[in-house]
């Protein structure tokens, strides 16, 4: 059988369709079609189709409502980054600090994450010294293991939610990032990741320090938006 | 009354929503975004109304799940909420959703062990060994937007793609994006979707011609 008598091949129908083919191959096609019934039927079946798939509807609605659930979710949202501790004028100062989003550049991402673990050691080192001689001593053995204060468990909660979230948005893209990008962001999580810590534990043993609750807060807050800008780098920087 | 025939009338209830590409009243994006990230929910939520029917169209079909698409909107809008900082304005307010709610539903589709389920499903069905319409995924309940019998069809047999195809399906074919945008978002090589792509083609027309 010659070439001119084989059926066209699936592939070079959509290939053809698609507008693929170089003009060889779509006149050498467009012969066969004419000659062949089969591949001429199978070339007019993926045509209605794709015809019919331009005439579905691009808008579609659910079968109920769902601004109520989505607005709830925006609120716990505008709580998470704007926590429960510090007043109104506090949490208008983080969003707006937030949505300045003032780092520009993934070098000056690392020199904050690293000026942020900086001060927050001294901070919370000078804070630790002051309450020195009235610290709580926290029973080792058989006592009730130190806490959060009630009202930072809740803030603390939305942030690790929404963190863990982040990271799953970043880490899926990843792969599409400059591999350098990605190095600095990490080590940039590390080091806010070592000032958390470090504020944690001192809250932990000083709960009733609200100066504590605010760096912890900040830190949070600094690696939610870390965490926020890397998730929307695009690919390759 | 069959589960076949429930499923369709379902479906045939269902109404098609208004296009909103927008008249004369229509407040620009960059005012609407401004006053949404000054907090103005209720900014927000014009642009919701505005864009909810485009985004869920989306997550339904790439889903083929009337419960997990509803979930990914409301994720969406969430994320857009979050973001809207990021929004420079220069690309439409339309696009950008999009864009946010195609990574929301790959996101999803990545971790979500359950999607495992359906692939053995799917494949099944795509071999001939049964599955016929009774095992479709989960339109039931959902406003789909319908004029004929042969609409329902289609958007049926789309849900049954696999899971694979039926992403490329649905983002080349209904949604218009390059295949090299695909690979970009998917980072599957172009070869591999355009082998996709042909798959879903093939199993929509056996599917539509039964």
């Amino acid at each position: 059988m010659s070439r001119e008598l084989e059926h066209i091949e699936f592939e070079e129908l959509n290939d053809y369709l698609d507008g693929r083919l170089d003009s060889h191959a779509t006149t050498r096609l467009e012969e066969h079609v004419r000659a062949c019934a089969q591949c001429s039927a199978e070339l007019d079946e993926l045509r209605g189709l794709l015809s019919s798939v331009a005439l579905l509807p691009r808008t579609m609605l659910p079968a109920d409502d769902i601004w109520a659930d989505l607005k709830t979710s925006i609120d716990e949202r505008k709580q998470v980054t704007l926590p429960v501790v510090g007043g109104a004028a506090h949490r208008d100062g983080l969003a707006k600090a937030s949505r300045r989003n003032s780092w520009r550049t993934q070098a000056f991402m690392a020199v904050a994450a690293v000026m942020l673990v900086v001060v927050s050691s001294a901070v919370t080192t000078i804070l630790l010294r002051r309450g020195e001689k009235t610290a709580v001593v926290l029973p080792e053995y058989g006592g009730a293991a130190p806490v959060l204060p009630a009202s930072f468990r809740v803030a603390e909660g939305k942030y690790i939610t929404t963190i863990d979230e982040l990271k799953v948005a970043f880490e899926a893209q990843r792969g599409s990032l400059n591999p350098q990008t990605v190095r600095t962001v990490e080590h940039s999580l590390t080091v806010i990741d070592s000032a958390i810590s470090e504020a944690r534990d001192a809250l932990l043993a000083d709960p009733g320090n609200r100066t504590l609750v605010d760096l912890l807060s900040a830190s949070y807050q600094r690696k939610l938006d870390l965490l926020r800008r890397s998730s929307e780098l695009t690919p390759r920087t | 009354m069959s589960p076949t025939l429930a499923r369709k009338r379902s479906i045939e209830s269902m109404t098609a929503v208004p296009p909103t590409n927008g008249g004369p009243d229509r407040e620009s994006d960059a005012a609407l975004v401004e006053r949404a990230r000054s907090g103005d929910v209720s900014a927000f939520e014009h642009v919701y109304r505005r864009e909810v029917g485009r985004v869920y169209a989306l997550c339904l079909r790439m889903t083929g799940d009337a419960v997990r698409a509803r979930d990914l909107t409301q994720s969406v809008f969430v994320r857009a909420w979050d973001r809207l900082a990021s929004f420079r304005g220069d690309s439409q307010l339309s696009s950008w959703l999009h864009r946010i709610a195609v990574n929301e539903v790959l996101i999803e589709a990545r971790t979500d062990r359950r999607r495992q389920a359906r692939v053995v499903l799917a494949e099944d069905h795509a071999a001939g060994s049964g599955g016929a319409v009774e095992d479709a995924p989960a339109y039931s309940g959902v406003t789909l937007p319908v004029d004929t019998e042969s609409r329902i069809d289609l958007e049926r047999a789309i849900s049954m793609l696999p899971p694979g195809a039926r992403t490329v399906f649905v983002l080349h074919d209904i949604e218009g994006y390059r295949h090299e945008e695909i690979s970009r978002m998917t980072g599957s090589a172009e070869g591999t979707l355009r082998a996709q792509l042909h798959r879903a083609r093939k199993l929509l027309m056996e599917a539509l011609s039964r």
